[in-house]
């Protein structure tokens, strides 16, 4: 009897430890289906990260090739100012911080015309950017394009210049300005926010027609729409006369900007100015030789402004 | 006759027996086979953890090396357009032809 009973306790025994083991196999059998899942995450997600690691490893190799190339560039620079040097040449001021440079600001106001053919020519054989306040006018498409496609700035004068109309109120300036901005826009795609007053924001000329304090209202309605205006420090006289002499303009020019760290010149690129042209080679010359290097103005530029 | 029944009552038990046992060896094979599964597949998750956290960690380095060397290059390049326009002073000026 005590045998019968051990016998079926053995079975009972066996049978328990079955479900218990089969329970644990259905168990684990569960788990593994979600650890299927969560390796094909951390298997795509290893993926993605090497992927991005690859990337980085070009990236940086990118670099170092840059790095070598400017450090290399770099070298031989050096050396050309060696050799400037070694000739004679003081360098020792103009190897000064970036506070103390001296920036020109070549500026060609009621173009364009067929002066402004040469004045671009001239600018691109040397490597200079200017600003053109530029008028409204008609068969000059491809010069409005120019001067945006040359790198040069763009920038609002008068559609018409005509002083009367412009300045008898403040709705006819800014319809002048409004016609001239389309204008620019339609052809080049660039909407300036750059601007000089005809005659400059001091100008008395606008009293005649609208009044003593015509541009104490213009001017704030004018930098209410967006516009930066800028006047000049240095005025090259060529429209003193209709056809300033050559020394005239190149004299005017040197001597004044000398006090400037910040020189914006006033020039004219109308079509009857063609001793500005003759001029520019002298100018430029010039103001290498005080230590300028030339820029377009942006709305960014340091203001130079009479009022 | 009860020597047969007797028999046949042992052949039963003997039987269970063997089902019990069958059935016990199957539950352990099941058992070993789905637990090892589980354990080398724990074990892929863990080492693939491992790496992803290794690559992490070396994109990280990656990301700093190139912040720094970015920062040296905008060094070169600002020095660099310092010469070349300390240079550019001393080149003569040309004139187009549409000037001359």
């Amino acid at each position: 009897m005590a045998r019968r009973n051990n016998g079926i306790g053995i079975v009972i025994l066996f049978v328990v430890l079955s479900i218990g083991l089969l329970g644990s196999t259905g168990w684990l059998m569960t788990k593994g289906k979600g650890q299927k899942e969560v390796l094909k995450d951390v298997q795509e997600e290893l993926q993605t990260a090497e992927a991005a690691k690859a990337n980085l490893e070009l990236q940086l190799q990118e670099l170092n090739t840059k790095n070598d190339q400017l450090a290399k560039q770099i070298e031989e620079l050096n050396l050309e100012i060696k050799d400037l040097e070694t000739s004679g040449m003081n360098l020792s001021d103009l190897l000064v911080e970036e506070e103390n440079k001296k920036i020109a600001y070549l500026t060609f106001d009621d173009g364009p015309s067929a002066n402004t053919i040469k004045i671009l020519d001239f600018l691109k054989a040397n490597n200079i950017k200017a600003t053109f306040f530029v008028l409204e006018k008609q068969g000059y498409d491809d010069l409005y394009k120019r001067i945006v496609d040359e790198g040069h700035a763009i920038a609002i004068h008068s559609s018409t210049h005509d002083y009367a109309e412009i300045y008898k109120n403040v709705d006819a300036f800014m319809a002048d300005v409004k016609s001239l901005s389309d204008h620019i826009k339609d052809l080049t795609g660039v909407e300036t926010k750059i601007l000089r007053f005809p005659g400059g924001s001091n100008n008395r000329v606008s009293h005649r027609y609208g009044g003593s304090d015509i541009m104490t209202k213009i001017i704030p309605t004018v930098e209410e729409a967006g516009y930066v205006y800028y006047d000049w420090n240095v005025d090259s006289q060529d429209a003193a006369k209709g056809l300033q002499d050559t020394q005239v303009i190149v004299d005017s020019v040197l001597s004044q900007a000398k006090h400037n760290n910040n020189a914006v010149i006033l020039m004219h690129d109308a079509a009857a100015k063609t001793t500005t042209v003759e001029a520019l080679p002298a100018i430029v010359e010039g103001l290498k030789e005080q230590g300028f290097v030339f820029d377009a103005l942006t709305t960014e530029s340091e203001p130079v402004k009479f009022k | 006759m009860s020597t047969y029944g007797y028999s046949r009552r042992v052949h039963k038990k003997n039987n269970g027996k063997k089902i019990a046992a069958i059935i016990f060896g199957v539950a352990v094979i099941a058992f070993v086979i789905v637990g090892g599964k589980t354990y080398f597949m724990n074990k892929k998750v863990n080492d693939t953890k491992e790496a992803l956290t290794r690559v992490e960690e070396e994109t990280i380095k990656l990301q700093e090396e190139i912040e720094a060397l970015g920062g040296q290059i905008e060094g070169l390049e600002k020095e660099s357009e310092k010469l070349e326009s300390i240079l550019w002073r001393f080149e003569p000026i040309v004139i187009p032809d549409s000037m001359k």
